[in-house]
């Protein structure tokens, strides 16, 4: 049923290609759509994908419409922009799980390697490691200690096979020898519940999800998976004090089509390096967990290989399918 | 107490009264309305609430529920068709005091049971929740699975159909739950060679495809009986003697009601079924059943309504949909970010007791829209349904269009169109597909999550107190449902032997 | 006959899932696979769906039983799914007004009661609402029409 659509859409993008004759002054010449590939909310790349589309709109004088299409791992959206014309006005916020680790796991319907220019990185965010309070573990060498002295006793949660979380925790394990259970829940959500309640014992989750619970002293924090301690956690450690190969950051960034011309990638990547220094936005993501920090195409670029390659061979030495 | 300091405040801000008049008004409207009934419609606005905060969208939402109940008694009565399954029963004796000429007495006693079978519901609900909920708390995978193993159970064996076909479609439920990706090996089920499927499909197209185009389409060139009654408001004020033979019946059909309605799965129209024969059991002239009698409009008017509030108990307080619609509004909920379970009530007090109230409210709207404006309602029946559907069949593709901007799950909304046709012409029940896709992947999620935690023990699972005791429960109602059954049928057979 | 071809609708269904199924692993207790369930399910469906095909044709003369499919219930269908499978394809090529149109205009003609001139009064009263709805309301970012070039 997709096939139809598809080819209409490659069609119209080709026709729009012959027609205009893609040149960097010329950009942008109509409305610039930036795919989401995520459910609207306020999620932190649907807030970067507004703040974007607000900053675009007032240089250029041309509509930026934010548009979400989620689904399949983000092969919905990828799909959609990989298929458009490779212009600069069909642009994806793509992240970690979208352009990487879907990727790793397994062959997908449009090869997100291959497929786009990276842009721009718009920044990152850690994932915690955290522990029920009843189990009586309150550091990194505790749990290692404990899971040396009995493998396969711990358990932990993640939000599914091949999830940013699971993969954090088979790298963990991979990194300091330890094994411990994995059990993989449905949704966010209940896997907190089910660690603030004790049903599991070790969480792998966003710093943010768990600073109440933290606070009210139902969950232990262990580490941050990051080169520096949060400022959300000042006293717990970054795991990079302790396991410097063990460091995970979930990043968003900006892509466009394979074959879209250098000069408007360029002019692209300078609106978004320009947004991600603004000290209020900095700020503003900081005390949501994440940092900003923007990059120049090819360093995107490197990333994503980097990370590939990374996260590849940790699904392959876990066993994972 | 928290219904007072939380709950009432919560549902007296004017946006709140607000979207709970448009709901029950709403309601009314589609209850009235052939060819539509609560879910298609709650199915409808899912789309719209994922943009509303999430109590508003919810007393929105169980307005049109609760709300098509009364109005669907408009319509069984004026007309003798259905305006939802749970006032099939109504039409029995409704429509023979229309034809009498009775039909604003026939309305009034719709309207003044329904009051008290919501009212007694909400009671019910209001007290019974928050007890569950205290033992709920402790609830793990295993004692879910136990929970929802028993709900399974009780919503294919506790019906008016085929116990068969119940189990048989709770099945096409359970395997169109499986489809996409699997959280515990990452296996891609069921994607038929469509990557969109990955992710599997939302409730919001289940829902959609099998009862706003599967009833939208069954309704197109239904012959409708010329003549609806005309009535006014005058000819509705009650005698004495209404009053005292709708006042027992009612109170019977609310118990009634508040029961089956509890029961995770169990829909209303069985309590209705109940409710008449237990009227008609006690009767001193039960032949007259049938012929327009008060008691046979009033003791199910009264436990549908009661029906339609308690089965927001399993849903509120463990997560665990009571009905058909109900499951449709956990799915709003999930998808405005809201764990259904027993932590709702103490997480969001606002949002349980701010229902509750709603409720209130709602009920007390829906007496008045019901009482002075019948007029308006029967005038609705009038507009010929070919200028309805067309118009309903475009919103609905916008509307699910919009949730995902994906043609894709436009298309996928008419295949389970199709399955929600087929069905209907096969006389194969689709509610226990709704509840078996919504219930599936919980059951099969908290089995696998209770096997991994019990080191791969079934003993284990079944020797913790509450999962066992609701396992055992679970054996008991089955033999118990199948034992009946046969005993039915026995005494039937010596019934026709002797006769 | 209704029995009997329900039966079969079951089982057919059943079958579609119940082969994918074999080959995703039924696993061990203490890890389940991805089959278990979907073929547990599956084989129960079939099960049933032979007793009710069954019983059904033992009861085949029953007047429950008659299938009631006329042209004009092939009509009913065909009209109306067609008006959503052209929705699906013209909402991304040629825009929402457009698609909304053709929806409300071809699912009329599923009943031959439709007059064209209230069908096309309906269409632009949809359009009203579904503007006011979807794009006032919502801000949807679906485009009212997509310009073609």
């Amino acid at each position: 049923m997709a096939f139809p659509i598809r080819f209409g859409v490659l069609g119209l993008g080709a026709a729009l290609l012959l027609a205009s004759g893609v040149q960097a002054q010329d950009f942008p010449t109509k409305p610039i759509t930036l795919i989401v590939p995520f459910e609207a909310s306020g999620s932190a790349p649907n807030t970067l994908a507004r703040h974007l589309a607000d900053r675009m709109q007032a240089a250029w004088g041309q509509p930026v419409l934010v548009e979400n299409r989620p689904g399949a791992a983000g092969q919905v959206a990828a799909q959609y922009v990989a298929g458009s014309a490779p212009d600069g006005h069909t642009l994806m916020m793509g992240s970690v799980a979208t352009h990487v680790l879907g990727r790793a796991m397994r062959e997908m319907e449009v090869d997100t390697l291959t497929a786009f220019e990276g842009i721009s990185l718009f920044g990152y965010t850690p994932m915690l490691i955290s522990a029920n309070d009843d189990v009586g573990i309150d550091s990194i060498e505790d749990l290692v200690a404990r899971a040396k002295e009995a493998p396969n006793t711990i358990t932990y949660m993640s939000v599914g096979v091949g999830s940013a979380a699971h993969l954090a925790a088979e790298l963990l394990q991979s990194v300091t020898g330890i094994e411990i259970i994995h059990v993989p829940y449905q949704g966010v959500a209940q896997a907190t519940l089910d660690l603030v309640s004790g049903e599991v014992n070790i969480g792998f989750s966003n710093i943010i999800n768990m600073v109440q619970f933290i606070e009210e002293g139902d969950v232990v924090p262990l580490a941050v998976t990051d080169v520096e301690r949060s400022p959300i956690l000042p006293d717990t450690i970054a795991i990079a004090e302790l396991y410097p190969e063990a460091t995970v950051e979930l990043w968003w960034g900006l892509f466009a089509p394979a074959g879209t011309p250098a000069e408007v990638v360029d002019m692209l990547s300078e609106q978004v390096n320009a947004m991600v220094v603004e000290p209020d936005l900095v700020e503003e993501f900081a005390l949501g967990g994440a940092t900003l920090r923007g990059s120049g195409p090819q360093e995107l670029e490197d990333i994503v290989m980097a990370d590939f390659e990374k996260w590849s061979r940790i699904i392959s030495e876990a066993g994972i399918e | 107490m928290e219904f007072f300091t939380i709950g009432l405040p919560a549902a007296l801000t004017i946006e709140a009264l607000l979207y709970c008049l448009a709901g029950v008004a709403l309601g009314t409207f589609i209850g009235v309305l052939p060819g539509l009934g609560p879910l298609a419609a709650v199915s409808l606005l899912l789309p719209v609430t994922v943009y509303l905060d999430p109590l508003l969208a919810l007393i929105m939402l169980a307005g049109i529920y609760y709300g098509a109940e009364y109005g669907g008694a408009i319509v069984s009565i004026l007309l003798n068709m259905p305006g939802t399954p749970g006032n099939a029963i109504t039409c029995l004796d409704g429509y023979p005091m229309a034809k009498r000429g009775e039909a604003g007495k026939a309305l009034f006693t719709a309207a003044i049971s329904s009051f008290i079978g919501g009212a007694i519901g909400i009671l019910v609900l209001q007290f019974l929740a928050p007890s569950i909920v205290t033992v709920a708390l402790s609830f793990g995978a295993a004692e879910y699975f136990a929970a929802i193993v028993f709900s399974l159970v009780a919503a294919s064996t506790i019906t008016d159909g085929s116990v068969a076909k119940g189990l048989a479609m709770l099945g096409a439920g359970i395997l169109i739950g499986t489809i996409g990706t699997d959280p515990y090996t990452g296996v891609i089920r069921y994607s038929f060679g469509q990557f969109e499927l990955m992710d599997g499909v939302t409730i919001a197209l289940v829902a959609l495809g099998l009862f706003a185009i599967g009833e939208v389409v069954m309704a197109i060139g239904v012959k409708r009986d010329g003549k609806i009654f005309a009535v006014k408001l005058r000819d509705m004020y009650p005698s004495r003697k209404d009053m005292k033979s709708l006042f027992w019946p009612s109170i019977r059909g609310s118990a009634w009601g508040s029961f089956f309605g509890a029961l995770p799965g169990v829909g209303p129209a069985i309590a209705t079924i109940t409710s008449y024969a237990t009227e008609k059991n006690i009767a001193k002239n039960p032949e007259e059943f049938g012929t327009g009698r008060i008691e046979g409009v009033a003791g199910p008017e009264a436990a549908n309504n009661a029906a339609a509030q308690t089965a927001f108990i399993p849903m509120l307080s463990l997560g665990i949909p009571g009905s058909a619609t109900t499951a449709v509004m956990l799915g709003a909920l999930i998808m405005n970010g809201i764990i259904p379970g027993p932590r709702l009530i103490v997480n969001e007090p606002e949002l349980f007791w701010g229902l509750v109230a709603s409720f209130w409210i709602g009920n007390v709207l829906l007496l008045v829209l019901n009482l002075p404006l019948i007029g308006v309602w029967a005038s609705i029946l009038r507009i010929p349904y070919h200028l309805l559907f067309p118009g309903i069949i475009a919103i609905m593709c916008v509307g699910v269009y919009s949730i995902h901007n994906s043609s894709f799950e436009v298309l996928l909304v008419l295949l389970f169109g199709l399955i929600g046709y087929f069905g209907r012409l096969l006389a194969l029940p689709l509610t226990p597909l709704l509840l078996g896709f919504l219930l599936g992947p919980m059951l099969e999620e908290n089995l696998r999550r209770a096997l991994i935690l019990a080191g791969g023990d079934f003993g284990r699972i079944a020797v913790r107190p509450i999962a066992g005791s609701l396992l055992v429960l679970t054996v008991v109602c089955l033999i118990a449902v199948v034992g009946l059954g046969l005993m039915r049928k026995r005494s039937n057979a010596r019934a026709e032997q002797a006769a | 006959m209704k029995d009997v071809v329900g039966g079969l609708a079951i089982i057919a269904f059943a079958l579609l899932f119940l082969i994918p199924g074999l080959g995703y692993g039924v696993g061990s207790m203490s890890q389940p696979g991805s089959g278990g369930l979907p073929v547990v399910a599956a084989v129960a469906m079939i099960l049933l769906g032979l007793g009710i095909g069954a019983s059904g044709f033992i009861r085949r003369g029953d007047e429950g039983q008659a299938v009631s499919i006329n042209m004009s219930r092939v009509r009913h269908i065909t009209f109306v799914g067609v008006a959503v499978i052209g929705f699906a394809f013209a909402i991304e090529s040629l825009g929402l007004i457009p698609a909304t149109v053709f929806a409300v205009v071809v699912s009329s003609l599923a009943d031959p009661r439709s007059r064209i001139l209230p069908t096309l009064v309906l269409a632009g009263f949809m359009i009203l609402i579904i503007w006011l709805i979807f794009k006032v309301g919502l801000s949807s970012t679906a485009p009212l029409f997509v310009r073609p070039f």
